[in-house]
């Protein structure tokens, strides 16, 4: 790329309009003839799966890593054929068949959260899971499923021949373990099964029973079409509630063990309880098996595991073979280094020592990864992010004082703060012109989207602003030109927001400029995340931030911002511990406005109704309430630059990246390689 | 001699009980504890967690009993040598301190040995060089030495040596030897690694003592019994080594004892710089999530050093200097 006769910006933006052309292609329907919009929404529950592997054909020949030969060879391991299932999964690899051999190096920031990079490489197994159009929803570890007439029972399909890394037969055994044994258990598990396995207002726990090795039923006392979103997502990982290899957890749990055995075990590894003995042992991080010695069902298995980096080995038994009948994966080793430093990693991708690196990689980096392309050989894909804004920006509508919530309750009032906004000047500032000026909606791509949503109160026209607020009934100033309140006070507020989210900072400087244009006082202040947690539980904010994550399979079971509660995304404390904890908090909840009780409701509905049709409609809805209410704003919607060396194979030039989709997952990293 | 380690040694136990209350008191003043950082992670992934789960964790952790039974059941354990467990690695605290100790040790002692071998010897020949040009440089030197935070320097030297020596940035092996078992390429690899980390820890520590070393040697140089000692006609070497460097040491066998907590903790700062996978950035998180059993143990274990240190430093002192010796035994 001759980057020295261009200038940056210029090159930088060619770069992003390629990608944004790419983007436009990617979320193009596939096909014309396919099923129109609204039933590409995820899982319609009466559907029956196709199983997405290609069936084996009959004859195929297995071949395998020469490190796994050689230990077949030694008698260490059974021949490949027996290894695999009878008719193993196979996957077509998106640009050519690769070769074996290699060590992958990428890198973490915090020990505990795999969910960056490690996902991208290693990828996962879950239940279920996502399609290549991060969207549609295929067979995972089960490879089918249907459920009855009102969705009240999923019935499973396990693939037949699946082993653990060690060799041992997988069957629905270990479905009954993890969320009978394990997730039933009371001192294990206080807290019950995770709220993905819960039905209903009530938190039902369903029902599991396996009628067979290969079969499981699942029971929920009101109908639960979307479970199907939650056995792709998080909580379809090993651990997470459906499956853990029972051979080996049995020695941990009382239920199984023989108590002096377990004791001593607890002991000799300096533990006080076999709960944390059994914790640390079936550790899955962020759904990736993340134990040594704890088998698992993805490519790659931890080996080894130091202060500063963990190692994961190709898995033996790994159950998807290429169009060549080779088995997967094709590297042989992925070590993740733990590097807290941001500013090191960087220096590390940059000097070559690292090899792919998405998560931290940053807009704000784009000048630096471009200058190493060519001395480290490195290449960068753009991917869209699941963040259509950086950054939103939520008033507290019920804060504790009186005036401020009385001023976030007009809607005028939220229409001025967000136009008063010069979205072109933070996506050139803070994102330098690699993002895309829009209010926070879906994706063009999503099922959800629909042309216009983006659009809603994002012109910049302070004059409007100002019209608007004066006409609200703040057209008094002070002498340095803010507005003033009816008591006389003066119209400001502090924000209090989390700085690990690197756009926020900036972006709330800006705000503070482009508010005292229209006569407000802005003052921000950095706060530590657990605080800031405890600090919106007792409604004591008046405004905060968080970053603008969703996507199609997180919404239905998160309606971030749509509805104020569940997760960070939230803008009403007190209307909130109203809907989703009533009479929990007495001291703080107050009835909502009728506006968000229909919301509330409607995403009761949505919840439970079988017609994918009939929910597209409530979902369309909910969303027309939230644009024309805007009870919060977002800013610029950003890409996801990927570095990697340039000789990755089989990565896709475009896909979603984010929180919301676990990363590269749905493009099959097991089939990445290095090209020589 | 021997009643005056005695003393010194009873002494300690009250500061070394002070100081384990003082450990445990200070984790539990941020507001919260490890379980609302835990509540608010999952919060931030959608996930809810009740009122009643929360206090059954609580329970199980004994979180909900108050400070002074938490403090006394941590303390029993401790001096059982249970040091608990780390809520957010899910591990024992000592094995997490156990994996971490010994490269720790291993760079904190190379950069000790550097920073003496070349302090001690450069102080003494810049107060005996005193105002001579190399006097100067050397001096220089020290005060930039001692005026740069070592982070900085560490930022500086890891760009220069990506930039123009095509080392890597970082860690202490290279990919291929991470897991290998110990061999002799191992070490090779590791030494390669390890004077970076011994430079940029070593450089503010070396410029410090070349500092105290020479004003220290000064002061004995121009005292009688030097004057005597060449009037006896005795070699300028030997007159200056034998007996003002001997006086001169004393500042720094007095500080010598505080440097068993660093040796322990290594330099958290330039550890999380340089991604070194040392003690020093475990206490940093551990203090940030407020991982209450690993962040208290680890105080404790480096007071009781400083401490320990402390009474070697008098010890040594009082073997080295009859003045203290015999003070302290009347």
């Amino acid at each position: 790329m001759a980057t020295e006769h261009i200038n940056r910006r210029t090159f930088l933006k060619a770069t992003a309009l390629a990608a944004a052309a790419a983007m436009v292609q990617a979320c193009a329907p596939a096909e014309p003839t396919s099923a129109p919009a609204p039933t590409k929404a995820p899982a319609a529950p009466t559907n029956t799966s196709a199983p997405a592997a290609t069936a084996t054909p009959e004859k195929m020949t297995f071949k395998e890593a020469p490190m796994l030969a050689d230990l077949v060879k030694a008698g260490k391991l059974p021949p490949v054929e027996q290894r695999l299932p009878p008719s193993p999964q196979v996957l077509t690899p998106l640009t050519e068949v690769g070769t074996y051999g290699g060590t992958l190096r990428t890198a973490i920031n915090n020990v505990n959260s795999l969910f960056g990079d490690p996902q991208a490489v290693i990828g996962t197994e879950l239940v279920l899971r996502i399609d290549k159009d991060f969207s549609t929803i295929i067979g995972g570890l089960f490879e089918s499923w249907e459920f009855n007439s009102n969705a009240t029972e999923q019935v499973l399909h396990l693939r037949k021949g699946l082993r653990w890394s060690d060799g041992e037969p997988f069957t629905t055994q270990d479905c009954l373990f993890d969320y009978i044994d394990c997730k039933g258990n009371k001192e294990l598990s206080p807290a019950g099964p995770s709220s993905a396995w819960k039905v209903g207002k009530a938190m039902t726990p369903m029902t599991m029973e396996a009628p067979d090795d290969y079969t499981l039923k699942l029971g929920f006392a009101e109908p639960y079409p979307l479970i199907t979103l939650r056995q792709c997502f998080y909580s379809g990982c090993q651990y997470g509630g459906m499956f853990a290899p029972k051979h080996y957890g049995k020695q941990f749990h009382p239920a199984y063990a023989d108590a002096a055995a377990l004791d001593k075990l607890v002991k000799d590894n300096k533990f006080e309880t076999w709960m944390q003995l059994m914790g640390a042992k079936m550790l899955v991080g962020s759904t990736i098996p993340a134990a040594v010695g704890l088998p698992g069902m993805t490519a790659f298995i931890r080996t080894a595991d130091d202060p500063d980096h963990h190692t994961y080995e190709r898995n033996p038994y790994y159950w998807k073979v290429d169009t060549s009948g080779q088995q997967l994966p094709y590297w042989d080793k992925v070590i993740v280094y733990i590097i807290a430093d941001k500013e090191l990693l960087t220096t590390r991708l940059v000097s070559g020592e690292l090899d792919l690196i998405g998560h931290s990689a940053y807009l704000k980096n784009m000048e630096l990864y471009q200058k190493s392309l060519d001395a480290q050989k490195l290449k960068i894909y753009m991917w869209k992010s699941t963040l259509p804004s950086a950054v939103l920006i939520y008033p507290q509508h019920t804060c504790k004082d009186k005036e401020l919530r009385e001023f976030f309750q007009k809607k005028d009032v939220r229409v001025a703060l967000s136009i008063s906004m010069n979205r072109d000047e933070i996506n050139d500032v803070v994102h330098f012109g690699l993002g895309e000026v829009r209010q926070w909606a879906m994706w063009p791509d999503s099922a959800y989207y629909r042309p216009g949503d983006e659009s809603h109160y994002v012109e910049y026209d302070p004059k409007q602003a100002n019209e608007l607020l004066d006409k609200a009934g703040y057209d008094k100033k002070d002498a340095e030109g803010y507005r003033l309140l009816p008591s006389g006070k003066r119209l400001g507020w502090l924000i209090e927001y989390d700085p690990e989210q690197g756009d926020i900072p900036p972006t709330l400087e800006l705000c503070i400029q482009y508010w005292k244009a229209i006569g407000i006082e802005l003052t921000i202040k950095p706060l530590n995340r657990s605080l800031l947690n405890e600090r919106f539980n007792a409604n004591d904010l008046i405004m905060t931030t968080w970053q603008g994550d969703i996507s199609d399979i997180v919404w239905p079971q998160n309606p971030r911002a749509v509805i104020c509660g569940l997760s960070n995304h939230t803008w009403a404390r007190a209307w909130e511990a109203w809907l989703w904890t009533k009479d929990r908090f007495p001291d703080i909840e107050e009835e909502p406005p009728q506006w968000l009780k229909d919301q509330f409701d409607d995403w009761m509905a949505f919840q439970v109704e079988l017609n994918a049709d009939k929910r597209m409609e409530i979902a369309r809805k909910i969303w027309d309430r939230y644009y024309e209410e805007l009870p919060c704003f977002g800013t610029v919607a950003i890409p996801q630059p990927v570095v990697m060396k340039a000789n990755i194979t089989n990565f896709p030039e475009m896909g979603a990246w984010g929180y919301s989709c676990i990363r590269a997952v749905p493009v099959n990293p097991e089939t990445f390689f290095f090209k020589s | 001699m021997r009643g005056y380690i005695l003393r010194r040694v009873l002494q300690s136990i009250p500061i070394l009980i002070g100081i384990s209350i003082v450990a445990f008191l200070i984790i539990q003043l941020p507001p919260g504890d490890y379980l609302t950082v835990y509540a608010s992670n999952l919060r931030s992934q959608g996930e809810f967690i009740g009122d009643e789960e929360l206090e059954a964790l609580k329970a199980q952790y004994a979180l909900d009993k108050p400070v002074y039974m938490q403090y006394i059941r941590w303390i029993t354990n401790f001096l059982q040598g249970n040091m608990g467990q780390s809520f957010y690695w899910n591990k024992p605290v000592s094995s997490l301190i156990g994996e971490r100790i010994a490269l720790s040790m291993v760079v904190s002692i190379l950069t000790l040995i550097v920073t003496y071998g070349i302090a001690i010897p450069v102080g003494i020949y810049s107060s005996i060089k005193q105002y001579t040009w190399s006097d100067h440089v050397i001096t220089l030197i020290a005060f930039i030495g001692v005026g740069l935070p070592s982070f900085l320097v560490a930022l500086i030297v890891m760009y220069l040596g990506v930039k123009y020596f095509n080392l890597g940035a970082g860690g202490l092996f290279s990919a291929d030897y991470l897991d290998a078992p110990w061999s002799f390429a191992r070490v090779i690899d590791m030494l390669k690694h390890m004077w970076l980390p011994v430079i940029v820890i070593g450089i503010s520590g070396t410029a410090g003592t070349i500092r105290v070393m020479r004003a220290t040697t000064l002061d004995e140089l121009s005292k009688p019994y030097v004057e005597a000692a060449r009037a006896r006609g005795l070699s300028e070497l030997k007159a200056v080594l034998k007996y003002p460097v001997r006086v001169a040491l004393n500042p720094i066998l007095s500080t010598i004892g505080w440097m068993l907590p660093t040796i322990v903790s290594g330099e958290t700062l330039v550890s999380l710089v340089l991604g070194l996978p040392t003690t020093g950035p475990l206490l940093y998180r551990a203090l940030i999530t407020q991982d209450m059993f690993l962040a208290a143990s680890f105080i404790l274990i480096l007071s009781s050093l400083t401490v320990l240190g402390t009474l070697i430093s008098d010890i040594l002192l009082a073997w080295m200097d009859p003045r203290i010796r015999f003070g302290g035994a009347e």
